[in-house]
């Protein structure tokens, strides 16, 4: 089984939470409480961390189904399992128009959307077959380049004299709005997406960085987000941000210093390429690793062409427009995906888990010896 | 070679006419195998390979009046009882006397030892610096590593690879520095070879290295003795093969390829600014012209307007698009230095003024080529200069042709799938089990010390963990130079 650094686990972690954020914004509907909104999310996603921590711990060392089936029974468990591997191979099919979608609106207005989708899917294909540990030191190195990208595009708009502190005022105003972008969507994405990395906490090579990591990035990624949040309505004001499909881009087309420096936008390519990546390999992961889990078998890779061929069908035919992908994705998926898989379900099997005994001290002992009878 | 003598003991018998008989048969009557007769015996030997002079002196002339070992003046007499031990022997530049009535014959060693002189090599020439460089003589070579670490935890392992060529190679490393693991490793690899000819070093490099396709070297290079002292004293493992002047190093890391033996040998502020230039210079030789593709094809609202005027102005003569344009560069621009390399010294300067006014002036003149990718095609072509290791920037000019494509019809979002592409698998490649960009991805904060910028020799208290591990420290702490002030000095002498 590979392992994960812990530096190169949080990257990962940090950086498939950005990833939403970089093609359709966060909360942006909130208009100038966006950050707000982006701030008690990050108290919610503190709170969804722990609740899938604690369902890790009850049979640490195990992968999600590996959890799933021995909380709630073999059966129920695999079942669980493949709903989950659905999702993912859905949620990634998702991404993937997203950020196909983006592209061809942006830099490759005359190229098909399906061979943008597929140039990105065969890199995410590429990447699994070198294997997680890979994909986990691609994400540090990725990181790097991200950001210095957040840094630089702070600088730039500091620089470009567009800011406007006095469109974060009257903070709160309109509370409603902060509610109905808070529940479902602001507590479910990204940090509910998180629950992907419940089938990879086993393969983190330090057990006992698991919280730090755990925390830190999601604590991390959630301040970076409520900075994102505040320099794109400084930006733009309240009523373009709410209204713009892309906010990030919309904010960094107003960078403009002495006529040098403009028309940014499509560097953004750059900066949506490597989160959309991160975001659609990690769920494209999890979904091989599930799978490989629900019918033992030794290596996810034999599932992985299938699985990807799949993703790419389900984001060609997903929706007809732009208008209908974005539609379903906020109203629909939060409630009927969202919601159950990732607040409702886990509560569940933490508490049936928790009942039948899971989490004991002495099965963190036994760690080794589970872990190979799951295997056999 | 008729493989029924190899074990053939000499003299059997004492049948000593016999075995000469047997011995020109081995060498097929070459006519520079010589059998000469002295008294009591015979000396055989090619004649080719000894010095005469030194024959005459310290053998011929001392068994004038009859054998008599005691009397042989030379450092290396060797008593033979094969056949296959007696053809090495006079392969390898011996005199073999084999005499008459015993057992055994003596092979003296009195080889030519012709060699270049030591020079500056040429691949990797420093301002600041040793100027001497590794020779085609193995022995010469082994000198000039232990001339520059005096001290018997220098091992140094031999063995003879290549079933024709029986070419030496020879294993170095620092015992006690070096981690057992990867000298084992090292070791087994080698043993698996089995080729007919080791010309250079390169065979050895191709048969070990850890990604047989990949374009990019996990194996170092190295013409400089001081490079695989320094190599040595991290902890790395050398291999020395005789016939090259290029040394192998291993294992070697993405930033390793990135380092020149004078970022030591110069102040330290330099070194590191000049290792960030080289990390610029590096995307620059790889992407620049992709970039001015992708720009100039797909996102020309990127350019300020002036530039884009002049720009479009000046492509606005040029028939083909850019991404043609810039194929013909790229590959015009390898051609002219593939024949540099090649031409005879002479003609060099003709191709030089070929190249500058043809391609650069001319060209553009006529309007078949515009002016922007000239300076393109020449800021790429000097960006690839900047790369230490050449071998690495191969790699880098080799790359630069799929991205250019990818550029052309894809615009940035082809350069960002080929970026993400080579970097899933540089994170995949090893290089003897260490992680190619190691100390960076894996991370490694005290590894960084020695890559992101180079920290001066009294800060540099431990060796790359990754190779090192075994003995970290490479020196105490405290070395910082501390000299006292002129009115601290002053006080103590007034005492």
């Amino acid at each position: 089984m590979e392992k994960i650094g812990s530096f190169q686990f949080a990257s990962l972690m940090v950086l498939f939470q950005i990833g939403s954020y970089v093609i359709f914004g966060f909360a942006s509907s909130a208009k100038q409480d966006a950050w707000l909104v982006a701030l008690v999310s990050t108290g919610s996603g503190l709170v969804l961390a722990l609740l899938y921590t604690k369902l890790y711990r009850l049979h640490p060392g195990l992968d999600m189904v590996g959890v799933f089936r021995r909380s709630v029974g073999a059966l129920l468990g695999n079942a669980l399992g493949l709903c989950y591997v659905g999702a993912f191979v859905y949620v990634s099919g998702r991404v993937l128009r997203d950020f196909g979608t983006l592209i061809n609106t942006f830099a490759l207005p005359t190229t098909p959307l399906v061979v943008i989708m597929l140039l990105l899917l065969v890199v995410s294909f590429v990447g699994l077959q070198a294997g997680g540990e890979v994909i986990s030191r691609f994400a540090l190195f990725a990181w790097f380049v991200f950001g210095l990208f957040v840094v630089a595009q702070s600088l730039l708009l500091l620089g470009s004299d567009v800011l406007d502190f006095r469109f974060l005022l009257p903070v709160g105003h309109e509370r409603q709005e902060i509610l109905k972008s808070l529940v479902p969507l602001g507590i479910t994405v990204p940090f509910g997406e998180n629950i992907a990395f419940l089938m990879m906490y086993h393969q983190l090579q330090d057990q006992r960085d698991l919280n730090a990591v755990v925390f830190g990035s999601v604590g991390f990624a959630g301040l970076l987000l409520t900075w994102l949040n505040v320099l794109g309505v400084t930006t733009l004001g309240p009523t373009l941000y709410a209204r713009t499909v892309y906010p990030l881009l919309t904010t960094l087309q107003q960078v403009t210093i002495s006529d040098l420096v403009e028309n940014l936008d499509v560097l953004v390519v750059l900066y949506i390429g490597i989160a959309a990546f991160i975001k659609i390999t990690v769920f494209l992961y999890a979904a091989s690793l599930g799978t490989a889990s629900v019918f033992r078998l030794h290596d996810y890779r034999v599932v992985l062409i299938p699985l990807t061929v799949l993703v790419l069908m389900l984001a060609t035919y997903m929706s007809q427009s732009v208008s209908e992908h974005v539609f379903i994705g906020l109203q629909w998926v939060p409630w009927v995906l969202w919601v159950p898989l990732f607040i409702l379900i886990p509560s569940l099997v933490y508490i049936v888990g928790r009942l039948r005994g899971g989490g004991r001290p002495d099965a963190e002992e036994t760690q080794a010896t589970t872990t190979e009878r799951e295997r056999a | 070679m008729p493989r029924k003598h190899r074990r053939r003991q000499l003299n059997e018998n004492a049948l000593n006419s016999q075995s000469l008989d047997e011995l020109k048969q081995i060498f097929g009557e070459s006519t520079d195998l010589l059998i000469r007769p002295f008294p009591g015996g015979h000396v055989v030997y090619l004649r080719t390979q000894i010095d005469q002079v030194r024959l005459e002196e310290t053998v011929l002339e001392r068994i004038r009046h009859g054998f008599q070992l005691d009397r042989i003046s030379s450092a290396y007499v060797l008593p033979v009882h094969t056949f296959a031990q007696a053809t090495q022997e006079v392969l390898d530049g011996s005199a073999l006397l084999v005499v008459d009535g015993q057992q055994e014959a003596y092979a003296v060693r009195i080889n030519l030892t012709e060699h270049r002189a030591i020079e500056e090599p040429s691949t990797e020439s420093v301002i600041r610096g040793p100027r001497s460089g590794f020779t085609e003589e193995l022995d010469l070579n082994l000198y000039l590593v232990r001339k520059r670490m005096r001290t018997p935890s220098l091992r140094v392992e031999e063995q003879i690879i290549g079933e024709i060529t029986r070419t030496r190679v020879a294993l170095l490393y620092e015992e006690g520095i070096v981690e057992p693991n990867l000298l084992r490793e090292v070791r087994s690899r080698l043993q698996t070879i089995k080729i007919d000819g080791v010309l250079e070093s390169n065979y050895i490099e191709e048969l070990i290295q850890d990604s047989p396709f990949s374009m990019f070297p996990t194996i170092q290079n190295t013409e400089r003795p001081d490079v695989v002292a320094g190599a040595l004293l991290e902890g790395r493992v050398a291999l020395l093969v005789d016939g090259t002047p290029f040394a192998l190093v291993m294992p070697l890391t993405f930033w390793g390829a990135l380092q020149a033996s004078e970022d030591y040998y110069s102040h330290y502020t330099i070194a590191t600014a000049i290792r960030w230039i080289r990390f610029t210079f590096l995307f620059i030789s790889l992407l620049f012209p992709s970039i001015y593709v992708a720009i100039t094809t797909f996102h020309q609202e990127m350019l300020p307007t002036n530039l884009l005027l002049s720009v479009a102005a000046a492509r606005e003569g040029s028939p083909f698009p850019a991404l043609v344009e810039a194929l013909l560069m790229e590959v015009t621009f390898e051609a002219l230095r593939e024949a540099g390399v090649r031409l005879p010294k002479p003609v060099g300067q003709a191709v030089s003024i070929v190249g500058a006014l043809v391609i650069g002036q001319a060209a553009v003149e006529a309007g078949i080529i515009s002016a922007p990718m000239v300076i393109v095609v020449a800021i790429t072509g000097i960006a690839s200069f900047t790369i230490p290791r050449y071998n690495f920037g191969y790699a880098m000019r080799l790359l630069r042709f799929p991205i250019i494509i990818l550029a052309g019809s894809l615009g940035l979002f082809g350069i960002v799938v080929g970026l993400m592409l080579l970097l899933i698998h540089l994170c995949g490649l090893r290089s003897f089990g260490i992680p190619y960009l190691a100390p960076l991805a894996p991370l490694s904060l005290s590894g960084l010390k020695d890559v992101l910028v180079r920290v001066p020799h009294w800060m540099m208290r431990s060796r790359p963990r990754q190779v090192g591990k075994r003995n970290l420290q490479r020196m105490p702490a405290g070395q910082r130079p501390a000299p006292p002030t002129p009115h601290a000095e002053g006080g103590g002498e007034a005492e």
